[in-house]
């Protein structure tokens, strides 16, 4: 369980990522704010993809 | 003299005992796996710079388009048929089919001559994070020309960034392998929306309507920059073949393809060339292009998504760096017999110093050729061996039937190819192919002694 919920985390997590480049190419997020939105989401990343590795079945 | 080579040999094959036997029908991997390994590995640190160099190289957008494709597709071809086929068959590492092959004595030379390449490329790879971290400590980038350190400041810390890689890389090579695999795909996707930030500035407007026409004015315009060579489309085409020469038509990726259900797998290596020898180089150069061609993958990326990019930029360098100095650090201990630490110290000082010195990543494009080259012919001499000698009735595996301790017709094929690559007229990227099947006919000719005997 604890598995799944981190796996759908660390995809929304570097899903945000892309959407926050999107949003700024269209000129909806000021670079700073993309650039907040992309640490932020990439902190994620790491945090949950981590957490569903370490539970993957080698 | 032979007793040092069995020797060394003997304490290499020890290294390398728990992937001795063929592997075994119930240790196969479906082609998923093979798809996500194969594409998390080809989205490293050089992307940053091979994309960005095929700009300042002046190749037009058509040129880098169609040179991709036909150059990937090649490279995904060299897997399938060349590479996956004889791993599929032997079911064994390059490592123990050359044993049979060339005997144990040239497969210790070929090990030392991978290590102290791969040596050289994690090198490459640690200036590329040192032009990241360089960022904070406003220290100038070197220039396309540099060959010795251009500072003080970047020599200190391009040391102390490869003392920490190599300090990692000792600590636990496991643990950090696994999280090198969470770092892959995040590397992938600050190229994508590194280079979707990149786009406003480059003039690209939000509906994409003039992308096509910014892509091949703005980014690849066919101008080079000052001092580089003009790329043309056959550059780029033969650039992305042998980018991963060793790997396929070298068929070190038989370490992977033994585990294949079939030699089609090999075209699972599309999901690791279209998005990162196609996609990846790209968006490096679209970088690349909107920070005025200044050849500086820390600064491309610090500009492009922030402080993250740094990041993207370090830890690219860093997993790339990791299983490399692994690699060196495997294939240089049975020369030495130091323990796995004490090497992997020694393999990683090498590394810290040949990357203080910028030519190595400034120079990136013609070392992959050369790296590609080197390890080529041993490519040759296995393929003849394995599907020529059988058909002309050649007697196959002779080091291994009658114990020698080096065949010194592949070691003379291996070197004179090399000799006559070197010598050949035309440009570095060219030469391999025309090298490939000199060694392949040059390595069956010299055997067709052998050809009554077996009879």
């Amino acid at each position: 369980m604890t598995k799944t919920i981190l796996g759908a985390a660390a995809l929304l997590s570097i899903t945000a990522c892309l959407l926050a480049a999107a949003l700024h190419f269209a000129g909806m997020l000021d670079a700073a704010t993309f650039r907040a939105v992309f640490a932020a989401a990439s902190a994620a990343w790491f945090i949950t993809a981590t957490g569903w590795e370490s539970r993957r079945k080698r | 003299m032979p007793g040092n080579v069995a020797g060394i040999a003997a304490r290499m094959d020890k290294l390398y005992e728990f992937d001795r036997e063929p592997v075994t029908a119930d240790k196969l991997q479906s082609g998923s796996k093979f798809a996500g390994l194969l594409a998390g590995e080809h989205v490293a640190a050089t992307e940053f710079v091979i994309g960005a160099f095929f700009v300042l190289h002046g190749v037009t957008a058509r040129d880098l388009l169609l040179g991709l494709l036909l150059g990937n597709l090649l490279a995904v071809l060299s897997w399938t048929f060349i590479c996956a086929p004889i791993a599929v068959r032997t079911r064994l590492t390059l490592y123990w089919y050359l044993q049979d092959i060339a005997g144990p004595g040239l497969t210790l030379i070929y090990n030392i001559a991978n290590a102290l390449l791969y040596c050289i490329l994690a090198g490459a790879m640690i200036s590329v994070s040192s032009t990241a971290v360089g960022l904070a400590f406003r220290v100038p980038t070197p220039a396309l020309t540099d060959v010795f350190p251009s500072s003080a400041l970047w020599v200190a810390i391009t040391f102390a960034l490869g003392l920490a890689f190599t300090i990692l890389a000792i600590l636990g090579f496991d643990k950090l392998s696994r999280f090198a695999s969470v770092c892959s795909p995040w590397i992938f996707v600050v190229f994508i929306a590194g280079a979707i930030a990149m786009l406003p500035r480059l003039g690209v407007n939000p509906n994409l309507d003039n992308l096509w026409e910014i892509a091949r004015t703005r980014i690849w315009n066919g101008v080079p920059t000052e001092g580089q060579e003009q790329f043309h489309v056959w550059h780029i085409v033969f650039f992305a073949w042998f980018a991963n020469l060793a790997m396929h038509i070298g068929l070190s990726d038989m370490a992977l393809f033994r585990y294949a259900r079939s030699w089609k797998y090999g075209l699972y290596s599309a999901f690791g060339m279209y998005p990162g020898h196609m996609l990846a180089w790209m968006c490096s150069g679209v970088m690349v292009a909107a920070v005025n061609r200044e050849m500086n993958p820390g600064r491309m990326a610090y500009e492009a998504i922030g402080v993250a990019g740094v990041f993207g930029v370090m830890l690219a360098g860093w997993t790339t760096a990791n299983p490399t100095l692994y690699r060196a650090g495997l294939a240089l201990q049975s020369v030495t017999n130091w323990p796995r630490w004490k090497i992997t110290l020694a393999a990683g000082l090498a590394t810290t110093v040949l990357a203080c010195f910028p030519v190595f990543f400034l120079k990136l494009l013609d070392y992959v050729a050369i790296y590609g080259l080197v390890l080529m012919p041993v490519g040759a001499i296995v393929l003849a061996e394995h599907w020529i000698f059988p058909k002309l009735g050649i007697e196959q595996y002779r080091a291994r039937k009658y114990g020698w301790i080096m065949n010194w017709r592949a070691l003379a094929v291996w070197f004179g190819t090399l000799a006559v690559c070197y010598a050949m007229p035309f440009h570095l990227f060219f030469r391999w192919l025309p090298g490939y099947f000199l060694a392949l006919a040059s390595y069956t000719l010299l055997n067709w002694g052998s050809r009554k005997e077996a009879r």
